[in-house]
């Protein structure tokens, strides 16, 4: 196992040897497609590669920097999206067939387009479950992603094909959509950073939906730094000015966020708290209703999303999709309105508990990835699948639309990882924390082979 | 139980008109009906399977009394 070191990022690394000339965008592209060719056939987190297109805007990018053009700050840096986001060219699948027929995308997803306006360059979909309603990636159509650091374990999901990608090392980062924890599990079983803006932050024009009371998109990778500048580009917004992260008040969640949880991943928040200095703990109210809250909006939202289709032609469906839409299409008003009420009664709580605290620190999963031959995790005891409970620490907070960066601990064995939450509109925060952890060797990511970063000019 | 009460249609998760406790077993083919919803009887017992995992969380956040203040979250800001 091999970890990339670079200080200031890997994709950051790529963007300044291409903007010097030391590299060409297109021969890192190339390398990086044939990578993945080659290597993905393990893991299947690659459903379309974009090579033409891609090998084509690389070229633009050489001859940006050949006429001594400013080729945007992410240059020649390559990155796969989850199949739920538009690709000029593209039929967006969402990972179903149901989808196959509709006509390419004639533009961007807007954070597309912003990415590939600062130079990057899209160069492969990626696997998830159907309509982005699992947190395994197991999809009938596709195919199951596996874990790059066992592949016979769940890479998690359902932006499972952009986590493992980037633990993998054939991509310096992905972009990827959460609406339960779709980035968070996935990036947390994978052992990469993940980030859940602040809901209502990032443009999802061209981003095809799941629940659009929960929806929101970001990105996944390799370091602190890379996340931070692809946040920022993707948000439109300019590089985040940091706080010192000893002026941000920490607390770790308990009760429910203390229960169901392994020793290691016990010990690992153990490890931030002491390194941190900070021991105050605090106790959300009524979670178990938030999570339901949360799952039953999901249900009603994503199954009326789906109805028309659903009349027409259910059988297209994957077969774990399918039952899940139907009973969330026929959820009493009644249901969904009590959930979107309890909604507003537990943002007031949440808001209490955040005059305490800046962020809150929690386990992003019980533990480390399920088996795939043995998709289940362990609640209170009893056995449940892996695929509607991984979410378990994440669901709640999705509730509240606070923003969340996920952190790989750094651990021996199997990826563990926690969730950095904090107030809206305060990634700025989150980013301070993340990077004094991954300053500090408390977390870090570990890709298998950074096939991107093989170069003769060192970071 | 009222005789008003028997021979009204149960609702999901509440007590039928049989006599017995029909929780687990929601009525599924009359709300397909309803929205308009072909359930293929291959899909039957999944869906009446999901349909009684969300009644359990449905049962679960009922359970708790909201203020009459309390609005729904439509246009929610974080």
């Amino acid at each position: 196992m091999s970890v990339v070191t670079c200080s200031r990022g890997a994709a950051l690394a790529i963007a300044a040897d291409v903007r010097a000339g030391r590299r060409s965008a297109v021969s890192v592209v190339t390398g990086v497609i044939a990578d993945m060719e080659i290597r993905d056939t393990r893991f299947n987190s690659v459903t379309r590669i974009l090579g033409a297109a891609a090998v084509a805007q690389a070229e633009e990018v050489d001859r940006a920097v050949a006429a001594g053009k400013d080729p945007g700050p992410l240059a020649g840096v390559p990155f796969g999206v989850k199949d739920l986001f538009d690709v000029r060219g593209e039929v967006t699948t969402a990972g179903s067939i149901v989808l196959r027929d509709n006509l390419p995308a004639t533009a961007d997803a807007t954070v597309v387009a912003r990415l590939r306006a600062a130079g990057a360059v899209p160069v492969a979909t990626l696997n998830m479950d159907e309509f982005a309603y699992g947190f395994s990636t197991e999809n009938a159509h596709s195919g199951t992603t596996r874990n790059p650091h066992d592949p016979a374990r769940l890479a998690g999901g359902s932006s499972g094909g952009s986590a493992a990608s980037v633990a993998a090392g054939m991509l310096p980062f992905t972009l990827g959509s959460d609406t339960n924890g779709s980035i968070r599990v996935p990036s947390s079983l994978c052992g990469v950073w993940g980030l859940k803006p602040t809901y209502g932050q990032m443009p999802l024009k061209g981003v095809y939906p799941f629940v659009a009371s929960l929806d929101v998109v970001g990105p996944m990778a390799s370091t602190v730094e890379d996340l931070q500048a692809v946040y920022s580009i993707m948000a439109g917004a300019p590089p985040l000015a940091l706080p010192d992260v000893g002026d941000v008040r920490v607390a770790r969640l308990g009760g429910w966020f203390a229960s169901n949880i392994s020793p290691e991943l016990t010990a690992g928040i153990d490890a931030v708290m002491a390194h941190l200095g900070r021991d105050r703990v605090i106790e959300l109210p009524e979670v178990a209703r938030a999570r339901a809250s949360a799952f039953l909006i999901s249900a009603a939202e994503g199954g009326n999303l789906h109805l028309p289709r659903l009349r027409r032609r259910a059988m297209q469906y994957d077969p774990a999709t399918r039952g899940r839409l139907m009973a969330g299409a026929m959820l009493p008003a009644a249901t969904f309105v009590q959930a979107q009420r309890f909604r507003r009664w537990f943002r007031e709580q949440v808001h209490a508990a955040l005059a305490q605290a800046d962020v809150f620190i929690a386990p992003a999963t019980v533990g480390v990835a399920p088996r795939i031959d043995q998709p289940t995790i362990t609640l209170d005891g009893k056995t449940v699948s892996a695929r509607a409970n991984l979410g378990i620490f994440t669901q709640p907070i999705s509730l509240t639309g606070l923003p969340v960066l996920a952190a790989p601990l750094a651990v021996d064995g199997l990826p563990l990882g926690i969730q950095l939450i904090g107030r809206p509109g305060g990634e700025d925060r989150l980013f301070a924390v993340a990077g004094e952890l991954q300053r500090a060797g408390l977390a870090r990511c570990q890709p298998l082979d950074a096939g991107y970063a093989r170069k003769d000019s060192g970071c | 139980m009222s005789s008003a009460a028997s021979v009204s249609p149960s609702a999901p998760g509440t007590p039928g008109a049989a006599g017995h406790d029909d929780r687990k077993v929601p009525p599924v083919a009359d709300m397909a009906r309803i929205i308009g919803l072909s359930i293929p009887a291959a899909c039957l017992p999944d869906v009446v399977a999901n349909t009684a995992l969300l009644q359990g969380y449905a049962d679960l956040l009922g359970g708790f009394a909201l203020p009459d203040d309390c609005e729904p979250a439509y246009e929610y800001t974080p």
